[in-house]
Order: C-alpha cells, then sequence, then structure tokens
C-alpha cells in the first residue's frame, strides 16, 4: 500500500511543483507524463494513420515530426537537471565561501577571548575594555552575515514581508554614512552626500531599505582603492526618489555586468584575493528594491569607478 | 631593542589583536594590509619574523613567500604562515618553499601563536 501510495505521490507533479518551487515546464515528474503520453498516442495514431491512408510518405512525416517534438522534450528535461545540478554546485560553493567568511572574524574573538582569560597576562591591564569593544563589533558583523542568509532564504521562498512606512532617505543615508565612517578612516577614503535642501519621503520598508544602502555604501568602500572617494546623490526624478553611490574602483568587466544582481556573485579574483563580502549582497538589494516598487542598477567604467542606483516610490 | 614583527594581513581585525599583544611583549609590530605592500615593508624595515596570511589582495602569500625567499636579504628572515587554508597541498608548498610555520587560524590559540614566535626569534 505504501509503496502505491508513493508511486502516486511521485506522479502527483503539481504538488512536486509546489514542493520544489519550481514551473511545471521545469519539472521532470510532469515532462515524463507528457512524454509517455505522446508517446503511446503517436504510436496508435500512426498504427491508425497507416491502415486508413496507406500512403508511406505521410506516415514517415508524422513520425518524424514527433520524433522532433520527443527530441525537444527531452531536451528540457536535460536542461532542466542540468539547472538543479548547477543549484546544488553553486550551493556548494556557496557554504565554502560563507565558512570561509565566518572564519576571519571567529578567529579575531577567539585570540581575544583567549587574552581577555588566559592566565599568563598576555594583555596590559587597560586594554581589556578595548578587546571587549571589538568583539562586540565583529559579532555584529557576523549577526549581520546570518541576518542576510536569512533573508536570502525569505526572498528564494517568496515569502519577503515588507512593512511600508514614509521616512526621508537623505536622514536614513546620513545615518549609515556616519556608522560606515570608521571604516572608510581606515581606508583614507572620503565619504560625500549631495541632495536638494528639500526632498519628499519615501514609503518603503525602513529597516529593509537601511540594509540596502548598508550594502551599497560598504561595497563601495571595499572596492575603492585607498585614498578614493564614495559619493551618495540624492535626487528627485518625477514619482520617485533616486539614491545613487559613486566609487573609484576598478569597476566591473563586461562579463561580469550580467551575473553581477546574481546570487552568490563575487567579482573575479576577490575569492582569491579578498576576504570580505559573501555575494549575496546585491541580490538581496534588488529583491528588496523590486518588491518595494523601485528600480535598481548600475553604470560602470572599467577601471574609473561604478555607480549602483535604485528608486523608491514618494509617499503619498 | 624591541624585536620587529611584520604582520602581512589583510583583515584589519588582526592586527588589532597582535598589536595589544604585543605592546605586552614589547615587540615592535609593521602592518601591511596586502601582499605588495608586505614585500616593500620587508626590504624597508628587514623585520626580524614574518607573519604571513595566504590570501592576500594584490600578492597571493605564495608570491610574498617565493619573492621573500629568493631575495638573499631578506630570506634568512623566518617566515610564519598564519592562514585559514589548511589543505594539505597548501601546507606542503609553504614549507617547501621555506615557511619555518604553518599555523591554521582557528585552531591555535593566541598563546600557542605567542610561543610559535618566540621560538623564531
Amino acid at each position: 500500500m505504501q509503496f502505491l501510495k508513493n508511486i502516486f505521490e511521485q506522479l502527483n507533479f503539481v504538488s512536486q511543483c509546489r514542493k520544489y518551487n519550481i514551473k511545471m515546464w521545469q519539472c521532470p515528474q510532469f515532462l515524463f507524463i507528457l512524454m509517455g503520453i505522446v508517446i503511446i498516442s503517436s504510436i496508435l495514431a500512426t498504427d491508425f494513420v497507416a491502415r486508413n491512408f496507406t500512403e508511406p510518405e505521410i506516415v514517415a512525416l508524422i513520425v518524424l515530426g514527433l520524433t522532433i517534438f520527443l527530441f525537444i522534450i527531452g531536451y528540457i528535461i536535460i536542461k532542466s537537471f542540468e539547472r538543479m545540478a548547477n543549484a546544488a554546485r553553486d550551493k556548494l560553493e556557496f557554504i565554502r565561501i560563507i565558512s570561509h567568511r565566518f572564519r576571519s572574524p571567529l578567529s579575531a574573538i577567539k585570540w581575544q577571548l583567549d587574552l581577555l582569560s588566559n592566565k599568563n597576562n598576555l594583555l596590559g591591564s587597560d586594554q581589556s575594555e578595548l578587546v571587549l569593544w571589538e568583539i562586540k563589533k565583529q559579532n555584529d558583523k557576523m549577526i549581520r552575515i546570518v541576518n542576510d542568509l536569512l533573508e536570502l532564504n525569505f526572498i528564494e521562498d517568496n515569502k519577503l514581508i515588507l512593512n511600508p512606512t514614509a521616512f526621508s532617505l537623505k536622514d536614513l543615508t546620513e545615518e549609515i554614512i556616519q556608522s560606515q565612517r570608521e571604516n572608510a578612516d581606515k581606508q583614507n577614503i572620503e565619504m560625500f552626500i549631495s541632495s536638494p535642501p528639500s526632498l519628499q519621503p519615501v514609503f518603503a520598508d525602513r529597516e529593509k531599505i537601511k540594509n540596502v544602502i548598508f550594502h551599497l555604501i560598504d561595497n563601495a568602500i571595499r572596492y575603492n582603492p585607498n585614498g578614493g572617494k564614495v559619493t551618495v546623490n540624492l535626487e528627485n526624478i518625477a514619482d520617485s526618489i533616486c539614491l545613487s553611490v559613486n566609487d573609484e574602483g576598478v569597476g566591473i568587466s563586461k562579463q561580469e555586468s550580467k551575473k553581477i544582481f546574481g546570487k552568490f556573485f563575487r567579482s573575479e579574483g576577490s575569492l582569491k584575493y579578498q576576504t570580505e563580502g559573501t555575494g549575496i549582497g546585491l541580490f538581496i538589494s534588488k529583491s528588496i528594491i523590486e518588491n518595494s516598487g523601485g528600480k535598481m542598477g548600475f553604470r560602470t567604467i572599467e577601471g574609473r569607478g561604478s555607480t549602483f542606483w535604485f528608486t523608491l516610490p514618494i509617499s503619498r | 631593542m624591541s624585536k620587529k614583527i611584520l604582520f602581512i594581513e589583510d583583515e584589519m581585525k588582526l592586527h588589532k589583536v597582535f598589536e595589544q599583544v604585543f605592546k605586552k611583549e614589547d615587540f615592535e609590530l609593521i602592518s601591511a594590509y596586502d601582499g605588495e605592500n608586505g614585500l616593500r615593508l620587508a626590504e624597508e624595515k628587514y623585520p626580524d619574523l614574518i607573519l604571513l596570511d595566504l590570501i592576500l589582495p594584490k600578492k597571493h602569500g605564495f608570491d610574498v613567500l617565493d619573492n621573500l625567499k629568493k631575495n638573499p636579504r631578506l630570506s634568512n628572515i623566518p617566515v610564519i604562515v598564519l592562514t585559514n587554508l589548511e589543505g594539505p597541498a597548501d601546507i606542503e608548498k609553504a614549507l617547501s618553499s621555506g615557511a619555518q610555520a604553518y599555523l591554521i587560524k582557528t585552531s591555535y590559540s593566541m598563546e600557542e601563536i605567542m610561543k610559535k614566535i618566540k621560538e623564531f626569534l
């Protein structure tokens, strides 16, 4: 009984599609059943046609047509398997990046805890407060990574929940720039904000948008050379406010441009030469902006810098 | 005179940790945040020991190690690789290129690292 039930469950492609969150034509179960039906009916039809209209040319044509049709379905099935294999490989790669990403702050915290707890006194007596503060900062960073991962999960599952309110994009940007100031100072990067004196509030989820702006500014700082500039521009365009973040970094090559908003994307060589970043910030950002009724994009000149921008609707 | 230790590592926080420990031991910390800068500072300051990460911007740690060991003036400075790469191939490569020790960040405590540093000073 259980065996039959299992088979029936496998054949119930509607629930299978829902379970794996894929479209009908990407679902192998559906495609196999479709293929089976086509094969059976084409055998019967060819037999029928061959009996009643005995011209072999026509029969041959029908068989040829059906073969092409089956071939196309076969191709779609192979493609959908390929997509699944790719997804599985991306996930593996992602786990590798994330684990590496966690190891750096974790080693720092581990060593700092060593400093605080060791008996041989590796640390001067006045330094423990500083160490605690550093630990706290790294902890915050890891919390942010985990939050991004959860956000990614919600987006993938189509369960992103937004709580829009009216707020000033300018105030929010200034708040984020303030919190990133120390980070930028370390790399000698100057940050500017330019905005018209009066700007209408936007209508969106403030916390989520804060995360988006944070990612854009964080990227701009990380990909900027020492001594570069980061400029945040706010302007009113029709019924929306456009925010753009400009850096003077290496820019993005044509090849990379196509993939930049993809999941897990990291700039070429960034994995090898730069340990920061998870490759999900821009993907999350774009999903949040598009779900808030805005648009997101970028322009870049290789070797000169990039500008990432998004728009949000004005509050009415 | 206090011993000079060059730390080549792109993660700022780790420099801070070592700064705190070295202060107590009276070692002088020289910080380099990428491979190229690390090599330049090795030439300039002629440190007593080099702590080297492998995944570095601009120049990979293995290239830095090669350049250090090829330079007759710098080749006898002890190099301790301090990284999170833990593949046996990486360890083998670093040691055969002339690194004195290979420490994996997440598995060594600060005390163990300090002990290793003092061993080579």
